[in-house]
Order: C-alpha cells, then structure tokens, then sequence
C-alpha cells in the first residue's frame, strides 16, 4: 500500500462512523458540477473575439449560430474550433485552479447556389470536472486510516447539426435539426494507504455511474442583409425532452424539457475596415425546474464587438477584434442566476487569397459572485478555429 | 450546376475531416483539490460496524479435539510440579533381525545399552539441580491412543495412578539446564531387549522426574545399544528412535465446555459457520464495497495452571469445505491458509481479542457468491503445546461473545440528473 501525507488536524474526521458527504458545497463546485453544466458556445476564434456574437456575422462563421446564416459562405469551406480555459475557483479561505480544454464546434459547409448545406458537431454542456484530496478515516476503536479520494465527472452533452439554408433574394432562410447525445460518467475512488497507528488494512472503495443523454432540437432562423454592409439575423429553436437514461438498476430513465430560444443579432460594416456586430438571445429554461441540486433559470445574453480590417502581415490580412459579453448561466444553487461576464479580444489571420483562415479569440472574465451567490469562478480563455475555404 | 460538382468533390474529404474531428472531440480536466469538507461531488461514507453474533440466527460456533493426540507431538513431557504431574511413557519394539551389508540376521545377544533422551532446553523448567530422571518398566500394557494418568487404556485403571511402575532401569541426574541426557540402565542389557523383543516392547517404560520441582519437556528417547549377530562375533551398533510415545498428565487436559479452543493435546480446533447478514446496524450489505471484515473472538482468562500457553501460539485460519457440524468423516479445509493469528499468551491475558480476517469471504457473499461462511482455526502445526487458550462462543455473555466487524462502503447514491 502506499503511504499518503497525513491530513491536517483539522480535517481529522472523529465519531464512530465517518461520514464524506455527498452534498456539493458551494463555494469549491465548478460550475460545471452544477445542473446539466456549464453551456459551451460553439462559437469559433472570431465569434468569440466579438463578445460570442457569431450570429448575423458579415463574412460567414463556422459557429452553431443561425441556420440561415449559412448562406453568408460562398465557397464550401471546414472550420474547426478548440477551447482552452484556465478557471480559478475562489473558496472561503482559498481558491483552487483547474482547467479544461474542449473543442467547440466543428463544421463543414456546402453551398449550391442558393442553397447551402452544413454538418456539424458542436458542445452543448459541459460537465467535467475532478476533484482529489487526502483525508484519514477515523474508526470506531480509535485507529485511523490515510485515504487519498478521487470524485469525477466525465462527460457533457454535444450536438451533432445538420442545417440547410437557401437565398431569397436579401432574405435567407434556414433551418437545422441537432440531435444532443453525450454521457457523464461518474465516479469515486477512495484509495487507503497503510495506518499509522494499528488500524486494518482497508480495500480500496469505489463506484460509478454512467448517464447518457438524447434529445432532439429543431432550429429555424431568418437573415437579412441589407446591401452588404448589414446583415440581420434572428433564431429560434425549440428543444424536446432530454432523455437522461442512467446504466443502473438503481436509478430510473428520465428527462427534462429544453428550452425555447431566441437570438438575434447583427453586423455592420462601419467603414471599409471597421465592422461592428452585436448579438443577444433569451432561454427559458427555468421549466426544467430543479435538476440535482440545482436550480433552472431563464437567462438572457448579449455581447458586442468590432472588427478592424487593414493590417497585414506575412501575405495575409490580420483583423483585430475586441468585444464584451454578458451572459447568464442557466443553472445555479440559489435563487437567482449565475452572471458571467468577460472581455474579449483577438486576430485573425487569413491567408492563401483568404481560402485559409486562422482565429484566435482571447477572453477574460468571471461568473457567479462570492458574496451572493456563494460561487464565483475567474477564466480566462482562449479559442482557435482554423478553417479552410474552397478557392 | 458548377457549384454543385463542386460541393460534392470537396464532400468527401470534408466528411472524412469532420470524422475525424468527431472521434477527438471531448474535454480534458485538470484536477481541483479541495479540502475533503466542501469536495464537490458525490461519494459514500465508509462505516465502521459491528454485529453481536447472537443477532446471527444462522451462526453456529464450536470447538472440535482430537484431531492430534499427545502421541502425534514432537515433544513429551517429565513433571513434578504442583500444577503439573506428568510422565513420558513409551514402548520400544526391538526389532528381530538387524540389517547388515551382507545379510540381516537375528541378534543373538545385547550390550552396551545405552538411553539417549534429547531434551528442549528453552521450553524446561528447573526449581533447583540436581533432577533425576528415571526410566522404569511398566508392569501394565497400556494403549498408547487412550492411556491417561489414571486409565492404562479405557476401563482398565491403573493400580497406581500415573503408570503401574516395575523394575527401575536406569536414571540419570540432571545437573544443568541442558539439552541431552544418557540414561546407562542399571539393568541387564540383553535381558531387557530380549525381553522387548519377544513381546513388541512388552508393557513399555515410564520415564519419571524425582527431586526438586521440574518440567522438563522431552524431544526424543533413543536406545542405543550393540548387538551381536547370530553367527558373528563382532558387535553392530544401534540406534532406535522410540515412535511409539506418548504422556500423561495430572491433571489431564480440562474438558472442553462452550467456551471455543485453540491448542492443547488432544489438540483443539474452533469451527464456526454462519449466513451473511442482510444488514449490520441498519446499514445494507448488499451492493457495498467490503473494505474490511473481521471476526472477533474475545479471550476467556488463562486457563488452569499448566495448560496456558506459555509462548505465542500460530494458528491458522481455514476454509471449511464442508459442513462442519455435521456427523461424518472430518470436515475438509481449504487448500490455502486464509492467514494467521498470533495467539500471544500476555495479549490475551490482557483480555486483548483476536481478529479473523474475512473480507474475502464477506465481500465474496455481499457479491453473489454463497453467503454461508465455514471458518475453522487450528494450530499451526498441530500438537504443538501442552497450553490453549478459550475464546468466548455464542454462548457466552455479550462481553465474551464474538462479534462481526465489518468496515464497508454503501454504494454512492448518484443522482439522475446529475
């Protein structure tokens, strides 16, 4: 067995029998511990360089944004976003930091004239995270026992996207079907090391369960572009039941409503070089009504940004980009909903006559709040997207 | 029409992409470490029980001798002590041929006898030197399965309680702690053997302690001797290992009650059977993680002055293969030892209980596999002291009874959704 460094005094546990409770205590929960997890915008680097406003975006976005939107790519083209965070999670008396990589979207679009067609597979939540500490087991004859505990979840909900759009003159139509799948694995290990002071030799305890999701969400948006240098656009979609089936005989299948949705949002071309879009959506997703521990909520979001066109750099264009979103967090353990907000900025990089593109989107912000909510996470993020256009 | 040629030549690579994408999609995590009171997340509480075995209707305890005797042992025993009366008794079956090179051929005449009694020193006790021991003919046969301080075999007593003693043949003093002796009997050499050897060993010899107060425990009795063959003049030498031995004790080995006993001769085993229970404390076996079990057996006082151990007893833990309690040829054990047990004389006097290691049997019924658990402990070897210790049984009061102790952890309620 191996030896584990001894907890500290104060985390000693005493009494007959030791209790390690299952109760998320706020203040140390990720948020993506909470509810079905945190949301993932399947948003590329631009998209999110602009505040997470893909929607309406002149110039096209490999971002599940609107349907209709698809219109706005004139060659057939692959984009491919990846996601990195650093999250700083602050406690009472400490803060803890973690962090998670994910890829948002990935999307290949194919227009025919008119019409334009796309698959994609993008995230929907985000449900990792693990947790590990050392504690010693107290036993009832007074021994006690090191054990070294390890809590997961692995997993989260994706959307696999097919959508078809097609030009009416400046009005674009477009509709997309997604069917969310995904599963979440949970464990706990709790490994004991050898006693110090008499106490028996402990086999190793642990259990899993593991929950798949499925459900289907229908999306049908309309854009309008106003000569080219306005492009209006708005989304609604309507979920069905996610279906939550876990592996266990123990539990039973069930599921939850998902939301309506609304989003708009716009971009216009201020200048030849100077693009401004700004996005905003509502969710009602309070009729989920408790999921666990948590707490559903209608939330709202909105986010800005500009783009700057004119610099160059090793033969291709270098856009910069800033932004500013707001968001609320479907899920939380009080009453009211989690706030995230966060500065954005980044470039792009768009080279070989524009058929290739590069995309970094920085953002740095925070959700929740420690004085009211109990919770509060800092991140700051970074996403990629490289995309490939058809010459 | 261009575009849609197009659109389809670039289909399959982006396909092809897009697969490839799919099968690498997914998030990493870097671990958070929180302390163990606000770790989020859902676990179980590892629980410490405990069970009185009365609760256990199905539970069934005994003690089971006889399965080695004082004859099995590696060890007699000589005593002349307050607490102990006790003689090394023993029949030597002169053979009637002696085996040569060349030929085996009757021994004609004995001599030169000599008796070679190897001693374990550190397991003797001595009050004050000089001990004599001496050899002694017995003028009664006795069983050498049955015989006992007052019986040379069932239902025929002897006339002097301890062995009806004959004619002395030898004795020796014992000056020193020491680890060997040489009897020269007194008698002669080729009459006794002779007479042995005419009757399978005859009624056999005692040998007995006089003196200050001793306890002496014996290893081997070897007879060496010459003899001269038929035909032959030079002499052969002998050695014969006395196997057929055995002692007697006064008093004899306590009989065996409820309590539950490890050790002795006759050798004692405790066996005990029982049916996993569904629950202990209320908490729910079923579905859990076994971290540990054990079966605690609480130590009666020492027993009756010479039969507690005097030394730190192995005793090994078997599986019964078979119902125990039940009559018919003995029970079979398990092929591998389960583990051991140190039954420390001073610990138990201290009234420190032993523990039985069970999680694999317990874990194993919690699990789906029979729930019934078959346990016996016997020495390890066998017939390896005089001294045992008692355990509490069922029968015993709440304090004396054994008890199943078992540390588990109750399967983690997930929850759905999470």
């Amino acid at each position: 067995m191996i030896p584990f460094p001894r907890a500290p005094l104060r985390s000693i546990l005493s009494g007959l029998v030791v209790a390690l409770t299952a109760a998320p205590a706020v203040g140390q929960t990720p948020i993506t511990a909470i509810g079905l997890g945190y949301p993932v915008a399947p948003a590329d680097g631009r998209a999110a360089a602009l505040g997470g406003t893909g929607i309406g975006l002149l110039g096209g976005s490999f971002s599940l944004a609107s349907p209709a939107d698809l219109t706005q790519h004139t060659t057939p083209g692959f984009g491919l976003a990846f996601s990195g965070e650093s999250v700083t999670l602050r406690g009472a008396s400490e803060s803890l930091d973690t962090g998670r990589e994910r890829f948002t979207v990935v999307r290949a679009v194919a227009p025919f004239g008119d019409w334009a067609l796309a698959v994609a597979f993008g995230g929907d939540f985000d449900q990792d995270w693990s947790a590990r500490f050392v504690d010693t087991l107290a036993l009832g004859d007074g021994t006690t026992v090191p054990f070294e505990e390890a809590r997961e979840h692995d997993g989260g909900i994706s959307r696999i996207d097919a959508s078809v759009a097609r030009r009416i003159g400046p009005l674009s139509l477009g509709v997309s079907a997604q069917r969310l799948t995904g599963s979440l694995r949970q464990t706990f290990t709790r490994r004991f090391g050898d006693s110090n002071d008499g106490g028996p030799p402990l086999a190793t305890a642990g259990g899993s369960q593991r929950l798949t999701y499925r459900a289907w969400r229908i999306r049908a948006g309309a854009s309008l572009a106003v000569g080219d240098r306005v492009l209006i656009s708005g989304v609604a979609s309507k979920g069905g039941d996610l279906t939550i089936d876990p592996d266990t005989d123990a539990s039973v299948e069930s599921s939850l409503p998902l939301p309506t949705t609304i989003e708009v949002g716009a971009s216009v071309r201020v200048t030849s070089r100077l693009l401004l879009a700004a996005s905003g959506g509502w969710a009602d997703w309070s009729r989920l009504g408790d999921v666990g521990d948590a707490t559903s909520h209608d939330v709202t979001w909105m986010g800005a940004g500009l783009e700057f066109e004119g610099l160059r750099i090793l033969g291709g264009d270098l856009p910069l980009r800033v932004g500013a979103r707001r968001a609320e967090l479907p899920f939380s353990t009080g009453d009211s909903a989690l706030d995230e907000t966060a500065i954005t900025g980044g470039f792009g990089w768009l080279f070989r006559g524009g058929t290739a593109g590069l995309h970094v989107g920085l953002e740095f912000g925070s959700r929740g709040n420690f004085a009211t909510d109990g919770l509060e996470e800092s991140f700051r993020r970074a996403t990629i997207s490289f995309e490939l256009r058809q010459r | 029409m261009p575009a849609a040629i197009s659109g389809v030549r670039v289909a399959g690579p982006i396909v092809s992409a897009l697969a490839a994408a799919a099968l690498i999609l997914g998030c990493t995590e870097h671990p958070l470490a929180p302390p163990s009171e606000s770790a989020p997340g859902v676990s179980s509480e590892t629980r410490d029980v405990s069970l009185d075995v009365i609760e256990l209707s199905t539970w069934r305890d005994t003690t089971f001798t006889g399965f080695s005797l004082p004859t099995d042992a590696s060890f007699t025993i000589v005593a002349e002590v307050p607490t102990l009366r006790a003689r090394t008794l023993g029949r030597l079956n002169v053979p009637d041929t002696v085996k040569t090179f060349a030929d085996t051929l009757r021994a004609e005449s004995y001599d030169s006898l000599l008796v070679r009694v190897t001693l374990d020193a550190t397991r003797s006790e001595y009050t004050d030197f000089p001990v004599t021991v001496r050899l002694v003919s017995l003028t009664r046969a006795f069983s050498l399965d049955s015989v006992s301080w007052t019986e040379a075999r069932p239902g025929v007593p002897w006339a002097t309680p301890g062995g009806d003693l004959g004619p002395v043949i030898g004795s020796a003093d014992i000056a020193e702690a020491t680890d060997s002796l040489v009897i020269e009997p007194s008698v002669s050499a080729d009459s006794l053997l002779k007479a042995w050897r005419a009757e399978d060993g005859g009624n056999g010899f005692a040998l007995l302690v006089e003196g200050p107060e001793a306890r002496i425990q014996i290893r081997a009795v070897r007879f060496a001797y010459s003899a001269t063959l038929e035909g032959r003049t030079t002499p052969v030498a002998q050695t014969q290992l006395v196997q057929d031995r055995t002692f007697t004790t006064d008093p004899p080995l306590p009989a065996t009650g409820t309590a539950l006993r490890v050790g002795g001769l006759p050798s004692s085993r405790l066996y005990l059977e029982f049916l996993t229970p569904d629950t202990i404390e209320g908490v729910p076996l079923a579905g859990a993680t076994i971290n540990y079990a054990e079966l605690v057996l609480r130590p009666l006082g020492p027993p009756p002055g010479p039969f507690a151990l005097e030394r730190t007893l192995t005793a090994r833990q078997l599986s019964l293969l078979a119902d125990p309690f039940e009559f018919g040829p003995k029970t079979p054990v398990g092929a591998a030892p389960l583990s051991f047990a140190s039954l420390d004389p001073d610990s138990l006097s201290a009234g420190k209980p032993i523990r039985l290691n069970v999680t694999t049997q317990i874990s194993a019924a919690v699990h789906g596999s029979s729930g019934r658990i078959r346990l016996g402990l016997r020495p390890e070897p066998d017939a390896q002291t005089l001294g045992f210790w008692e355990f509490g049984s069922a029968e015993d009061v709440a304090a004396l009874r054994p008890r199943i102790r078992i540390i588990l952890t109750p399967p983690a309620q997930f929850e759905s959704p999470p």
